[in-house]
């Protein structure tokens, strides 16, 4: 394997500080993936100024995958990660010096959408039927959580491995009853062939996780503090903002990501997902924050029921003292 | 290509029985050698880089694994291989007549070959999913995609081989009273064997590639499933553990094809230097 | 010359007619498999779009192709020449093949960003391979006696590869070139969806994300336009290269 030669390079490279961090205080942010409904808050903060307004320079990139996105803040070459928060568990519990700030997603949009037609309305009627999930994604070791959250035995669902651009057909012909999933994934493009889905929610029958966060190195958090607080005022002013005006801040995503395919029609679909995902306290609920109790809660089902190892304390994986004194509430 | 001239130029290790024996063991023993070789220089630089264990597992990390895991693998990579083998052979079952049929027509070289090609370049990841409703839930659609993926550089391969014959051996052949059967048992498909078994070499790696690819895709077991299920658990160890027994299920498939290639070509043994 | 250029053309225009006939007639939903009614419209709608990410994957092509086919011919000439070769380097290559790849694509992303460095070594890593195997093969069917005729007439290691072995072993060599040339193209979308900011392969991933499968399959006419074109490319530069090859086929 000739990379590794170069892999060297490359790790001598991330090693070295980004260059001018403090002269003009740029802040890049590697995404979880191509723009969508899930960076309308970014967007709104780029469009409004709110990042100049700090004095900042913020380039947002869009990524391939949260486990990549992690990596690549652990290794330096990103200051800021937009990434799942299992998936950044996950590299953090293997040893990458990442940690979580803030959390826009509080719950996740993960959870189980299945046709209308398939008799399926609540998570015990799963039971006997044929369920999708994607090899490779976070939702594996979620569905047996949230099984057994519901008191469901696995083996009465016929669990089936398929990939994600592999179920919308699998579903329609029959083969599957339901998905682990995204509602935005799923129920939206059914809804275009005009077949009708339900989704039910993981957050909501069982199993607190919470999704999306900002993620940062630890050692750039302890040298810079200051530019992390700025960034999450920003960026949480941004998010409350959007979620006063959707069309305001879909339009503002389209302005920052010209080159995304996704029509404004469906990006105001999929806002009332992300700001939803965003709420899950509903009006009035701190946009971006996370307490101990809920970190508590959380910690407990990955390490009891996800294998997920303890040998850290959560408080190792996460910092609310980056966050913006006065929280920004959601309308 | 003649058989027998040069045997003695490839130096002491094949000369006489006991060193026929020596060779066999060699053969078998230097991938064995050259795996390790590989491992060790991964090891030696991801020590010497300090490359962390989430970035990229060092051999030692993941080795035991193979060992712990053992049975769980062995099952896994059992079930890859008895789809790669399925395909595989389909596809040369598929192509080597059909390279024969294009070389023969030239109508079908100029136009079903390029049609071909274009239904070559459609990613099997997009495939993949329309055969899944085709073929449903199930071992097929993945014996589809190594077929698919195997059959093109086997195709491609056995049409040049059919070509490589010189022409005026071929009016010989004729000249002397060969039937067309003759003519091709005897002339023909000998001359295009080198071609093919080169087409099945490439073509075996292809299977490989292609029923991770298809195991990504929809799967219950398999290799490629154990991999994609590690990397949803973000066990490196255990996903650099599937990648190392895919590229072993590889290097054995290569070894069976080596081997049924000398069986079936025994001209072809001996080579200079 | 007609013939090659319309025989193509009426083949394309029967699959592109039983596909279509195919789609209506089952009632394929089009987030499947689009009519070609559907998506060859889109081609031409976006016409600018796609040629421009077309030419930067057509140039990595051929960037991935290069550095596939030249450690390919001289390592299948080692291996082919020497046995310590054949025994050690050609497992090792086996092994390396054997590797799923496309995992290392996120890897290389977080090692090399999004460059066109882990891109062209991604794309050459999967190109060189069929050329490899093709050329141990073209230069194992040497005949050796041929070898040390020429060594006997005096002519240096380099004259005899140069003049004698690489003509010989040329037909097997492009023969591996078609099938890399192919190969290429697939490489080189996967690797642009999941590696890059531009190119066919990232349209297709933004394609993928707003479900618009008349925009996929959009791209993939025009990624296997590219391949068929290059087809014909190593076609002629293998009758330019090789006069006595394209004799032999008109006489038959």
């Amino acid at each position: 394997m000739h990379m590794t030669k170069i892999l060297g390079t490359a790790m001598a490279l991330a090693l070295i500080p980004l260059a001018g961090a403090s002269a003009a205080d740029k802040v890049t942010m590697i995404m979880n993936w191509t723009a969508d409904s899930a960076h309308l808050g970014f967007a709104v903060a780029q469009q409004s100024g709110y990042y100049a307004d700090e004095g900042l320079e913020v380039e947002l990139q869009e990524g391939r995958g949260s486990s990549v996105a992690a990596q690549l803040v652990a290794t330096g070459q990103a200051d800021v990660g937009y990434a799942d928060a299992g998936a950044t568990l996950n590299v953090a519990s293997q040893g990458a010096p990442v940690k979580i700030i803030s959390t826009i997603w509080k719950s996740g949009q993960f959870g189980i959408q299945y046709l209308t037609s398939s008799g399926i309305s609540e998570p015990k009627d799963l039971a006997g039927k044929k369920l999708a999930v994607a090899p490779g994604t976070a939702m594996v070791p979620l569905v047996p959580v949230f099984l057994k959250a519901n008191g469901i035995e696995e083996s009465d669902v016929e669990i089936v491995s398929a990939a994600q651009n592999a179920v919308l057909g699998l579903l329609t012909s029959g083969a599957i009853d339901a998905v682990a999933e995204t509602p935005e994934n799923t129920v939206v493009p059914l809804k275009a062939q005009g077949i009708e889905a339900g989704n039910m929610y993981f957050y909501n029958n069982g199993v607190p996780l919470v999704s999306l966060s900002l993620i940062a190195r630890e050692d750039k958090l302890q040298e810079n503090p200051d530019l992390y607080k700025r960034f999450l005022n920003a960026t949480l002013k941004g998010w409350a903002d959007a979620m006063k005006d959707p069309g305001a801040a879909v339009d503002a995503l389209l302005k920052t990501f010209p080159e995304t395919e996704n029509t404004k029609d469906t990006l105001m679909q999929g806002a009332v997902y992300s700001f939803a995902s965003a709420c899950p306290g509903g009006s009035g609920d701190a946009i971006g924050v996370t307490d101990a109790a809920t970190w508590d809660t959380v910690y407990q089902v990955m390490t009891t029921a996800m294998d997920f190892s303890s040998d850290k304390p959560i408080t190792d994986y996460y910092s609310n003292d980056y966050l913006p004194a006065e929280p920004f509430l959601c309308p | 290509m003649s058989g027998g001239t040069t045997t003695a130029v490839t130096g002491a290790a094949a000369s006489g029985a006991a060193g026929e024996g020596y060779d066999r063991l060699l053969a078998w023993l230097s991938p064995l050698a050259a795996v390790a070789a590989f491992l060790a220089i991964w090891e030696a630089l991801n020590r010497a880089f300090e490359v962390p264990l989430w970035l990229l597992p060092k051999p030692s990390d993941f080795l035991a694994r193979l060992v712990t895991d053992f049975p769980m693998i062995l099952g896994h990579a059992f079930a890859t291989s008895t789809t790669i083998a399925s395909g595989f052979l389909l596809g040369v079952l598929v192509s080597v007549p059909l390279a024969l049929l294009i070389v023969s027509i030239g109508a079908l070289e100029r136009g079903l070959y390029p049609v071909i090609v274009f239904l070559n370049i459609m990613p099997k990841t997009i495939i993949g999913p329309i055969l899944l409703v085709w073929f449903g839930l199930g071992p097929l659609m993945a014996v589809m995609v190594v077929f698919l993926m195997s059959f093109f550089p086997v195709l491609v391969d056995a049409m040049s081989g059919f070509r490589a014959l010189d022409p005026r051996l071929a009016y010989i052949t004729r000249s002397m009273g060969a039937s067309d059967w003759q003519a091709f048992r005897h002339i023909r498909l000998p001359a295009a064997m080198p071609h093919i078994f080169a087409g099945m070499k490439i073509g075996i790696v292809k299977a490989v590639e292609g029923v991770i690819i298809a195991e990504f895709i929809a799967s219950d077991e398999g290799l490629g499933f154990m991999i994609m299920r590690a990397s949803s658990f973000m066990d490196m160890t255990l996903l650099f553990s599937g990648l190392i027994a895919a590229a072993i299920v590889a290097l054995i498939f290569n070894g069976l094809l080596l081997a049924s290639e000398r069986a079936l070509m025994p001209w072809a043994r001996h080579h200079h230097t | 010359m007609i013939r090659r250029v319309l025989e193509p053309l009426l083949w394309f225009a029967g699959l592109l007619l039983i596909w279509e006939i195919g789609v209506r007639a089952f009632a394929v939903p089009a987030f499947l498999l689009p009519a070609p009614s559907n998506f060859l419209a889109r081609v031409v709608e976006d016409a600018p779009r796609l040629f421009h990410h077309g030419l930067i994957t057509t140039r990595l092509i051929l960037m991935g192709f290069v550095a596939g086919a030249v450690p390919g011919i001289l390592l299948g000439y080692l291996i082919a020449r020497f046995r310590w070769a054949e025994r050690l380097l050609y497992p090792l290559v086996v092994f390396i093949q054997g590797l799923p790849k496309i995992t290392l694509a996120p890897l290389m992303l977080v090692w090399f960003g999004f460059g066109d460095f882990p891109k062209v070594l991604l794309t050459s890593l999967i190109t060189f391979f069929p050329i490899l195997v093709d050329s141990v093969a073209g230069f194992k069917a040497i005949d050796p006696r041929q070898y040390y005729l020429c060594r006997s007439a005096g002519a240096s290691w380099w004259q005899t590869f140069r003049l004698f072995e690489l003509p010989s072993a040329a037909p097997h060599i492009f023969s591996g070139f078609r099938i890399t040339i192919v190969i290429a193209v697939t490489v080189v979308i996967v690797v642009e969806w999941l590696n890059s900011t531009n190119g066919l392969g990232y349209i297709v991933l933004r394609a993928m994300d707003s479900h618009d499968t008349a925009l996929i399959f959009a791209v993939l006419t025009v990624a296997s336009t590219i391949g068929v074109l290059l087809t014909y490319g190593v076609g002629l530069l293998e009758g330019l290269m090789l006069p006595w090859q394209r004799l032999r086929a008109v006489k038959d």
